[in-house]
């Protein structure tokens, strides 16, 4: 059975992640920049995404340090995370090439484009 | 880095702080320094409000917090704080009654469906059902506005009453209207002591309160409302003082450690 496809923000909050552990703020300005400017996560957008990630094993707490008196945790991918986002962007990737490479895939939907 | 701790928080920590309180106090111990941490980096230099978007996903992050909070409660616990909750709501449209002389808007029914309704509404609302809590809520709602509108609408009661009759009755819809968001905030709380209290206040409180100014301003105008007062509703009065003194001693017997 195949798991649902994942919402634009969970599948940024893990990309920004596969690089290595990061803090709240860093995470959502390294999401911010892998999609270009377009996914920018509110706080209480990333802190629901990390709640579930982290209930569902896909991202685990790293460190925890006190910086200006108050709490910053650190953030990781976990091994199911790293595959469930890998899982996700082969999905993507074969769900695209439908539309920008039909000839490479010939299906229903591949068309020949038109010509003037 | 600094390690001073003791700053006084700024305005826009003041307010961040007043948004995380949308989230439950559990949560709130747990992650409210970290996600305070993040906003304040999140928001730029000079300003004194986090962002509109910040704000927003604040007060809905911490309602999906309270909803999964209360899941956790037991069957028990919530069905007995949708009964004190109907009762409550009940004992208040009764009061409110209290300033509607006609004899349709004195039928019982049309408010305790409403009741009921919205009694049923919190426990869609606590068991997670979302299109049982749209329906039952919508159909609240509907009850709720024909209570209302037969009022004004019926011809056979489309008088223009005196001044006084006009205020008293915007009085007795105050509590109709504080107690939709009472009932919004005890749905979603996942303390319940402190949902309960909002009930208390909202709906015992203000009928009562409405009803005192009518003792005081015992004039013409009220006179015929006071006698058919005391032929009927005695009792109905009787019953809120109860149930404001049965919801302290729930109240009371929450806050105590619990016992192992």
């Amino acid at each position: 059975m195949t798991s649902p496809p994942m919402r634009e923000p969970t599948y940024f909050v893990l990309a920004a992640l596969l690089a290595g552990p990061l803090h709240g703020y860093a995470i959502i300005k390294r999401a911010e920049e892998l999609s270009g400017g377009r996914v920018r996560l509110a706080t209480g957008t990333l802190y629901t995404a990390l709640d579930r990630l982290t209930a569902e094993g896909n991202v685990e707490l790293v460190s925890e340090e006190t910086v200006a008196g108050r709490v910053r945790r650190t953030y990781g991918l976990t091994e199911s995370g790293s595959a469930a986002l890998r899982a996700e962007a082969q999905r993507m990737a074969e769900a695209a090439a439908l539309i920008i490479a039909p000839e490479a895939k010939a299906g229903p939907l591949a068309r020949k484009p038109r010509t003037a | 880095v600094s390690t001073e701790s003791r700053i006084p928080p700024g305005p826009l920590e003041r307010r961040i702080r007043l948004l995380l309180h949308a989230y439950p106090p559990g949560y709130r111990a747990d992650r409210g320094a970290e996600m305070l941490g993040t906003l304040l980096e999140a928001t730029p230099d000079g300003r004194d409000w986090p962002s509109a978007r910040d704000s927003w996903s604040l007060l809905a992050g911490g309602a999906r917090a309270r909803r999964t909070a209360n899941r956790q409660l037991g069957p028990a616990t919530s069905l007995r704080q949708a009964v004190v909750l109907g009762l409550a709501l009940y004992v208040s449209l009764e009061s409110a009654q209290f300033f509607m002389p006609d004899p349709l808007t004195r039928a019982h029914g049309t408010p305790m469906l409403a009741g009921l309704l919205l009694a049923a509404t919190v426990l869609a609302v606590w068991a997670g059902h979302r299109t049982l809590m749209v329906t039952t809520a919508a159909a609240s709602l509907a009850v709720l506005a024909y209570y209302w509108y037969s009022y004004w609408a019926i011809p056979a009661f489309r008088h223009r009453p005196p001044f006084e009759w006009t205020a008293l009755q915007l009085m007795s819809a105050v509590p109709l209207l504080l107690a939709i968001p009472a009932l919004a905030w005890l749905a979603t709380d996942a303390r319940p002591a402190l949902g309960v209290a909002l009930a208390l206040v909202v709906s015992q409180a203000v009928p009562l309160a409405t009803f005192v100014q009518v003792d005081i301003a015992e004039h013409e105008p009220v006179a015929s409302v006071w006698q058919w007062h005391q032929s009927a509703d005695v009792e109905k009065l009787a019953l809120a003082v109860v149930m404001t003194v049965a919801m302290a001693w729930m109240l009371r017997r929450r806050t105590r450690p619990h016992p192992r």
